[in-house]
Protein backbone atom coordinates (compact mmCIF):
# COMPACT_ATOMS: atom_id res chain seq x y z
CA UNK A 1 0.00 0.00 0.00
CA UNK A 2 2.94 2.44 1.17
CA UNK A 3 4.66 1.35 -2.05
CA UNK A 4 1.02 2.02 -4.16
CA UNK A 5 1.05 5.64 -2.36
CA UNK A 6 5.07 6.16 -3.60
CA UNK A 7 4.14 5.06 -7.30
CA UNK A 8 0.72 7.09 -7.43
CA UNK A 9 2.51 10.30 -6.28
CA UNK A 10 5.15 10.15 -9.29
CA UNK A 11 3.10 8.69 -12.07
CA UNK A 12 3.15 12.01 -13.79
CA UNK A 13 7.11 12.68 -13.05
CA UNK A 14 7.31 9.15 -14.91
CA UNK A 15 4.92 9.86 -17.61
CA UNK A 16 6.89 13.28 -18.63
CA UNK A 17 10.42 11.66 -18.08
CA UNK A 18 11.51 13.78 -15.08
CA UNK A 19 12.33 10.92 -12.78
CA UNK A 20 16.10 10.09 -11.80
CA UNK A 21 16.89 7.00 -13.76
CA UNK A 22 16.91 4.85 -9.72
CA UNK A 23 13.39 5.92 -9.19
CA UNK A 24 12.15 5.54 -12.37
CA UNK A 25 13.51 1.84 -11.66
CA UNK A 26 12.11 1.62 -8.79
CA UNK A 27 8.41 2.73 -10.14
CA UNK A 28 8.65 0.36 -13.41
CA UNK A 29 9.29 -2.38 -11.16
CA UNK A 30 6.18 -1.93 -8.89
CA UNK A 31 3.94 -0.84 -12.24
CA UNK A 32 4.65 -4.47 -13.48
CA UNK A 33 3.70 -6.32 -10.27
CA UNK A 34 0.40 -4.04 -9.43
CA UNK A 35 -2.18 -3.66 -11.97
CA UNK A 36 -3.93 -1.02 -10.07
CA UNK A 37 -1.12 1.30 -10.27
CA UNK A 38 -0.79 0.40 -13.99
CA UNK A 39 -4.09 1.26 -15.05
CA UNK A 40 -3.65 4.21 -13.13
CA UNK A 41 -0.44 4.76 -15.22
CA UNK A 42 -2.74 3.83 -18.46
CA UNK A 43 -5.07 6.61 -17.56
CA UNK A 44 -2.69 9.33 -16.82
CA UNK A 45 -0.62 8.51 -19.83
CA UNK A 46 -3.84 8.67 -21.89
CA UNK A 47 -5.03 12.33 -19.86
CA UNK A 48 -1.38 13.46 -21.21
CA UNK A 49 -1.94 12.51 -24.66
CA UNK A 50 -5.29 14.09 -24.88
CA UNK A 51 -3.72 17.47 -23.08
CA UNK A 52 -1.21 17.13 -25.87
CA UNK A 53 -3.19 16.90 -28.76
CA UNK A 54 -5.94 19.15 -27.96
CA UNK A 55 -4.24 22.03 -25.91
CA UNK A 56 -2.15 23.45 -29.05
CA UNK A 57 -6.13 23.98 -30.54
CA UNK A 58 -7.85 24.54 -27.40
CA UNK A 59 -8.70 28.97 -28.70
CA UNK A 60 -7.45 29.36 -31.76
CA UNK A 61 -8.93 32.82 -33.18
CA UNK A 62 -10.67 33.29 -36.50
CA UNK A 63 -8.17 36.06 -38.82
CA UNK A 64 -10.98 38.56 -38.03
CA UNK A 65 -9.87 38.77 -34.75
CA UNK A 66 -6.59 38.84 -35.10
CA UNK A 67 -7.30 41.84 -37.84
CA UNK A 68 -8.97 43.88 -35.33
CA UNK A 69 -6.51 43.32 -33.12
CA UNK A 70 -3.72 44.42 -34.88
CA UNK A 71 -5.85 47.52 -36.24
CA UNK A 72 -6.00 48.51 -32.43
CA UNK A 73 -2.40 48.03 -31.97
CA UNK A 74 -1.84 50.16 -34.92
CA UNK A 75 -3.97 52.86 -33.53
CA UNK A 76 -2.58 52.05 -29.88
CA UNK A 77 1.02 52.77 -31.44
CA UNK A 78 0.57 55.53 -34.23
CA UNK A 79 1.77 58.76 -32.22
CA UNK A 80 -0.60 61.12 -30.85
CA UNK A 81 -1.58 64.77 -32.89
CA UNK A 82 -0.87 67.34 -31.30
CA UNK A 83 -3.60 68.55 -29.74
CA UNK A 84 -5.23 72.92 -30.28
CA UNK A 85 -6.54 73.94 -27.42
CA UNK A 86 -9.57 75.63 -28.99
CA UNK A 87 -10.94 76.77 -25.91
CA UNK A 88 -10.90 80.53 -24.86
CA UNK A 89 -8.33 81.07 -21.98
CA UNK A 90 -11.03 82.56 -19.99
CA UNK A 91 -13.49 79.59 -19.72
CA UNK A 92 -9.88 77.72 -18.54
CA UNK A 93 -9.58 79.90 -16.00
CA UNK A 94 -13.18 79.98 -15.04
CA UNK A 95 -12.93 76.00 -14.27
CA UNK A 96 -9.75 76.50 -12.45
CA UNK A 97 -11.17 78.84 -10.46
CA UNK A 98 -14.04 76.56 -9.72
CA UNK A 99 -11.49 73.89 -8.54
CA UNK A 100 -9.72 75.89 -6.56
CA UNK A 101 -13.21 77.45 -4.79
CA UNK A 102 -14.12 74.38 -3.93
CA UNK A 103 -10.84 72.54 -3.20
CA UNK A 104 -10.72 75.39 -0.82
CA UNK A 105 -14.06 74.91 0.89
CA UNK A 106 -13.01 71.26 1.28
CA UNK A 107 -9.46 72.30 2.66
CA UNK A 108 -10.64 74.60 5.10
CA UNK A 109 -12.56 72.90 7.84
CA UNK A 110 -9.60 70.42 7.74
CA UNK A 111 -6.81 73.35 8.10
CA UNK A 112 -9.43 75.01 10.53
CA UNK A 113 -9.48 71.66 13.13
CA UNK A 114 -5.94 71.00 12.45
CA UNK A 115 -4.87 75.15 13.49
CA UNK A 116 -7.10 74.22 16.98
CA UNK A 117 -5.51 71.14 17.35
CA UNK A 118 -2.31 72.44 17.63
CA UNK A 119 -3.22 75.27 20.29
CA UNK A 120 -1.82 73.64 23.50
CA UNK A 121 -4.58 73.24 26.69
CA UNK A 122 -4.55 75.14 29.13
CA UNK A 123 -3.27 73.51 32.65
CA UNK A 124 -6.11 72.42 34.41
CA UNK A 125 -6.07 74.48 37.74
CA UNK A 126 -4.40 72.85 40.68
CA UNK A 127 -6.32 71.97 43.19
CA UNK A 128 -4.41 73.66 47.02
CA UNK A 129 -4.93 72.33 50.19
CA UNK A 130 -4.63 74.08 53.18
CA UNK A 131 -2.33 72.04 55.59
CA UNK A 132 -2.37 74.82 58.24
CA UNK A 133 -5.54 76.05 60.01
CA UNK A 134 -5.90 80.14 58.53
CA UNK A 135 -4.52 82.53 61.17
CA UNK A 136 -4.75 85.95 61.10
CA UNK A 137 -1.06 86.79 60.04
CA UNK A 138 -2.11 88.49 56.79
CA UNK A 139 -4.83 90.39 58.32
CA UNK A 140 -2.39 91.60 60.87
CA UNK A 141 0.29 92.81 58.14
CA UNK A 142 -1.83 94.49 56.30
CA UNK A 143 -2.59 96.93 58.57
CA UNK A 144 1.38 97.44 59.27
CA UNK A 145 1.90 97.98 55.42
CA UNK A 146 -0.57 100.46 54.78
CA UNK A 147 0.73 102.28 58.12
CA UNK A 148 4.73 101.90 56.08
CA UNK A 149 3.44 103.47 52.94
CA UNK A 150 1.13 106.39 54.38
CA UNK A 151 3.93 107.20 56.85
CA UNK A 152 5.64 109.94 55.46
CA UNK A 153 9.01 111.09 55.74
CA UNK A 154 9.51 113.77 58.18
CA UNK A 155 9.49 117.20 56.32
CA UNK A 156 7.31 115.83 53.47
CA UNK A 157 4.41 116.59 52.69
CA UNK A 158 1.72 114.64 50.34
CA UNK A 159 0.66 117.15 47.70
CA UNK A 160 3.43 119.23 46.57
CA UNK A 161 2.58 122.17 45.22
CA UNK A 162 5.15 123.37 43.74
CA UNK A 163 7.69 120.16 41.67
CA UNK A 164 11.04 120.47 42.09
CA UNK A 165 11.79 121.14 37.98
CA UNK A 166 9.42 124.51 38.30
CA UNK A 167 11.25 127.78 38.37
CA UNK A 168 9.93 130.33 41.13
CA UNK A 169 7.38 132.73 40.21
CA UNK A 170 8.11 136.20 39.50
CA UNK A 171 5.58 137.59 41.77
CA UNK A 172 7.14 135.39 44.54
CA UNK A 173 10.43 136.73 43.42
CA UNK A 174 9.47 140.35 43.63
CA UNK A 175 7.87 141.66 47.22
CA UNK B 1 -3.49 45.34 -45.02
CA UNK B 2 -5.51 42.27 -45.49
CA UNK B 3 -2.92 40.72 -47.65
CA UNK B 4 -0.29 41.69 -45.16
CA UNK B 5 -2.51 39.65 -42.76
CA UNK B 6 -3.54 36.49 -44.61
CA UNK B 7 -1.08 34.13 -42.95
CA UNK B 8 -1.91 33.91 -39.02
CA UNK B 9 -0.23 30.09 -38.80
CA UNK B 10 2.05 29.84 -35.84
CA UNK B 11 5.68 30.03 -36.89
CA UNK B 12 8.59 30.86 -35.18
CA UNK B 13 11.08 31.87 -37.76
CA UNK B 14 14.88 31.65 -37.12
CA UNK B 15 15.18 35.39 -37.86
CA UNK B 16 13.29 36.74 -35.33
CA UNK B 17 16.68 38.77 -34.45
CA UNK B 18 16.41 40.29 -37.61
CA UNK B 19 13.17 41.59 -37.82
CA UNK B 20 13.55 42.75 -34.37
CA UNK B 21 16.47 44.94 -35.90
CA UNK B 22 14.39 45.96 -39.03
CA UNK B 23 11.76 47.13 -36.77
CA UNK B 24 13.87 49.30 -34.65
CA UNK B 25 15.12 50.95 -37.85
CA UNK B 26 11.43 51.93 -38.32
CA UNK B 27 10.42 49.57 -41.06
CA UNK B 28 6.80 49.05 -40.55
CA UNK B 29 6.17 46.12 -42.65
CA UNK B 30 8.73 44.04 -40.22
CA UNK B 31 6.30 45.50 -37.27
CA UNK B 32 3.42 43.10 -39.36
CA UNK B 33 5.44 40.25 -39.66
CA UNK B 34 6.46 39.92 -36.32
CA UNK B 35 2.46 39.99 -35.33
CA UNK B 36 1.91 37.89 -37.82
CA UNK B 37 4.18 34.92 -36.14
CA UNK B 38 3.55 35.35 -33.34
CA UNK B 39 -0.67 36.72 -32.69
CA UNK B 40 -1.99 33.09 -32.81
CA UNK B 41 0.24 31.74 -30.20
CA UNK B 42 -0.42 35.08 -27.85
CA UNK B 43 -4.71 34.52 -28.45
CA UNK B 44 -4.30 31.01 -27.66
CA UNK B 45 -2.12 31.55 -24.13
CA UNK B 46 -4.44 34.73 -23.14
CA UNK B 47 -7.88 32.80 -24.52
CA UNK B 48 -6.73 29.63 -22.27
CA UNK B 49 -5.99 31.67 -18.94
CA UNK B 50 -8.71 33.77 -19.29
CA UNK B 51 -11.22 31.64 -20.96
CA UNK B 52 -13.02 34.85 -22.25
CA UNK B 53 -12.83 35.84 -25.93
CA UNK B 54 -13.17 39.67 -25.17
CA UNK B 55 -10.59 39.68 -22.54
CA UNK B 56 -8.08 37.39 -24.33
CA UNK B 57 -8.75 40.18 -27.19
CA UNK B 58 -8.14 43.01 -24.96
CA UNK B 59 -4.78 41.91 -22.85
CA UNK B 60 -3.25 40.51 -26.44
CA UNK B 61 -3.34 44.24 -27.51
CA UNK B 62 -2.04 45.39 -24.34
CA UNK B 63 1.26 42.83 -24.80
CA UNK B 64 1.47 43.64 -27.98
CA UNK B 65 1.40 47.66 -27.73
CA UNK B 66 3.49 47.45 -24.53
CA UNK B 67 5.88 44.85 -26.59
CA UNK B 68 6.11 47.09 -29.71
CA UNK B 69 7.02 50.00 -27.58
CA UNK B 70 9.22 48.36 -25.09
CA UNK B 71 11.08 46.31 -28.20
CA UNK B 72 14.69 48.17 -27.39
CA UNK B 73 13.99 46.63 -23.70
CA UNK B 74 14.59 43.13 -25.18
CA UNK B 75 17.39 41.44 -24.72
CA UNK B 76 17.97 38.31 -26.65
CA UNK B 77 20.73 37.30 -24.50
CA UNK B 78 18.46 36.19 -22.20
CA UNK B 79 15.62 34.69 -23.72
CA UNK B 80 13.46 33.82 -26.62
CA UNK B 81 11.33 37.01 -28.11
CA UNK B 82 8.33 34.36 -27.79
CA UNK B 83 9.08 33.80 -23.88
CA UNK B 84 9.54 37.49 -23.23
CA UNK B 85 6.43 37.71 -24.62
CA UNK B 86 4.53 35.33 -22.46
CA UNK B 87 6.25 36.75 -19.58
CA UNK B 88 4.34 40.45 -20.74
CA UNK B 89 1.30 37.88 -21.97
CA UNK B 90 1.04 35.90 -17.92
CA UNK B 91 1.89 39.05 -16.33
CA UNK B 92 -1.03 41.27 -18.02
CA UNK B 93 -3.36 38.21 -17.83
CA UNK B 94 -2.74 37.85 -13.85
CA UNK B 95 -3.29 42.02 -13.45
CA UNK B 96 -7.14 40.78 -15.36
CA UNK B 97 -7.67 37.79 -12.83
CA UNK B 98 -7.50 40.57 -9.96
CA UNK B 99 -9.31 42.96 -11.83
CA UNK B 100 -12.15 40.37 -12.36
CA UNK B 101 -11.72 38.13 -9.02
CA UNK B 102 -14.82 40.07 -7.66
CA UNK B 103 -16.79 39.45 -10.39
CA UNK B 104 -15.91 35.57 -10.62
CA UNK B 105 -16.80 34.73 -7.08
CA UNK B 106 -19.81 33.17 -7.55
CA UNK B 107 -22.49 34.29 -5.24
CA UNK B 108 -25.59 31.71 -6.10
CA UNK B 109 -22.66 29.56 -3.55
CA UNK B 110 -21.34 32.05 -1.29
CA UNK B 111 -25.73 32.73 -0.38
CA UNK B 112 -26.81 29.34 -0.75
CA UNK B 113 -29.18 30.24 -3.42
CA UNK B 114 -29.95 27.56 -6.19
CA UNK B 115 -30.70 28.58 -9.38
CA UNK B 116 -32.68 26.35 -12.16
CA UNK B 117 -30.79 24.94 -14.51
CA UNK B 118 -31.47 25.93 -17.62
CA UNK B 119 -34.45 24.21 -19.19
CA UNK B 120 -34.02 22.22 -22.58
CA UNK B 121 -36.98 21.32 -24.57
CA UNK B 122 -34.98 18.87 -26.55
CA UNK B 123 -33.15 16.27 -24.84
CA UNK B 124 -30.00 16.22 -26.60
CA UNK B 125 -27.09 13.50 -26.93
CA UNK B 126 -23.98 14.49 -25.03
CA UNK B 127 -21.63 14.59 -28.18
CA UNK B 128 -23.72 17.24 -30.30
CA UNK B 129 -24.34 19.38 -26.55
CA UNK B 130 -20.47 19.46 -25.80
CA UNK B 131 -17.15 19.10 -27.81
CA UNK B 132 -13.57 18.54 -27.06
CA UNK B 133 -12.91 22.35 -26.50
CA UNK B 134 -16.14 22.55 -24.18
CA UNK B 135 -14.82 19.97 -22.30
CA UNK B 136 -11.03 21.20 -22.07
CA UNK B 137 -12.64 25.09 -21.08
CA UNK B 138 -14.46 23.48 -18.25
CA UNK B 139 -11.35 20.91 -16.89
CA UNK B 140 -9.55 24.31 -16.86
CA UNK B 141 -11.62 26.36 -15.36
CA UNK B 142 -11.52 23.93 -12.51
CA UNK B 143 -7.80 24.93 -12.40
CA UNK B 144 -6.28 27.29 -9.97
CA UNK B 145 -4.62 30.11 -12.05
CA UNK B 146 -0.61 29.35 -11.30
CA UNK B 147 -1.83 25.65 -12.43
CA UNK B 148 -3.88 26.77 -15.34
CA UNK B 149 -0.36 28.43 -16.47
CA UNK B 150 1.99 26.13 -15.86
CA UNK B 151 -0.16 23.33 -17.76
CA UNK B 152 -0.97 25.74 -20.70
CA UNK B 153 2.58 26.61 -21.03
CA UNK B 154 3.88 22.95 -20.93
CA UNK B 155 0.99 21.16 -22.96
CA UNK B 156 -0.09 24.22 -24.64
CA UNK B 157 2.83 25.97 -26.45
CA UNK B 158 5.54 23.16 -25.18
CA UNK B 159 8.09 25.17 -23.17
CA UNK B 160 10.62 23.68 -20.99
CA UNK B 161 10.54 23.98 -17.34
CA UNK B 162 13.12 26.61 -17.04
CA UNK B 163 11.15 29.02 -19.50
CA UNK B 164 8.14 28.01 -17.79
CA UNK B 165 9.48 29.15 -14.51
CA UNK B 166 11.22 32.31 -16.18
CA UNK B 167 7.64 33.05 -17.21
CA UNK B 168 5.59 32.12 -13.81
CA UNK B 169 8.79 33.55 -11.83
CA UNK B 170 9.20 30.94 -9.87
CA UNK B 171 12.05 28.08 -9.66
CA UNK B 172 12.28 24.98 -12.39
CA UNK B 173 11.30 22.88 -9.39
CA UNK B 174 8.35 24.78 -8.91
CA UNK B 175 7.10 25.05 -12.22
CA UNK B 176 7.60 21.32 -12.23
CA UNK B 177 5.60 20.75 -9.71
CA UNK B 178 2.62 22.71 -10.60
CA UNK B 179 2.27 20.94 -14.18
CA UNK B 180 2.25 17.79 -12.29
CA UNK B 181 -0.47 19.16 -10.04
CA UNK B 182 -2.34 20.23 -12.95
CA UNK B 183 -2.01 17.30 -14.46
CA UNK B 184 -3.45 15.40 -11.40
CA UNK B 185 -6.06 17.76 -11.38
CA UNK B 186 -7.33 17.57 -14.85
CA UNK B 187 -6.84 13.59 -15.04
CA UNK B 188 -9.67 13.53 -12.03
CA UNK B 189 -11.62 16.32 -13.75
CA UNK B 190 -11.27 14.50 -17.41
CA UNK B 191 -11.28 10.61 -16.04
CA UNK B 192 -15.11 10.76 -15.66
CA UNK B 193 -17.07 12.25 -18.78
CA UNK B 194 -14.31 13.94 -20.03
CA UNK B 195 -12.06 11.21 -21.46
CA UNK B 196 -14.37 9.15 -23.14
CA UNK B 197 -15.74 11.71 -24.46
CA UNK B 198 -12.90 13.22 -26.07
CA UNK B 199 -12.04 9.74 -27.45
CA UNK B 200 -15.82 9.32 -28.80
CA UNK B 201 -15.40 12.93 -30.19
CA UNK B 202 -11.93 12.00 -31.92
CA UNK B 203 -13.24 8.89 -33.18
CA UNK B 204 -16.12 10.76 -34.94
CA UNK B 205 -13.67 12.87 -36.56
CA UNK B 206 -11.65 10.48 -37.98
CA UNK B 207 -14.16 9.01 -39.31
Amino acid sequence: MLQCHYTRARIPALINQELPIQTRRYVARHLDHCSACRAEFERQKTVKQELMRELPHFGKPDESALERIWAQVQSDLRPAAPRHNTRLPLKSYSFGGIIAGLLLVLLLPIAGNAGTMSVPHHPSPQIIVLTETPTNRVAVAVPTLIALVAQTAPGETDTPTILDNTPATPSAAVP
Amino acid sequence: MADQLSNYEEQSPADVPALIARCLAGDQNSYTQLYNCFATAMYRLCYSLLLNRQDAEDVMQDVFVYAFKNLRRYDSQKSAFKTWLCTIAVSRCRNMYRRKRFLLVDWSQLLHVQFPAPHSDMPEPALTRKDAADVIHAALAELSPRLREAVVLRYGHGLTYREIADIMNCPPKTAESRVRLAHEQLRSRLQPVGHTLLEELWQVQEQ
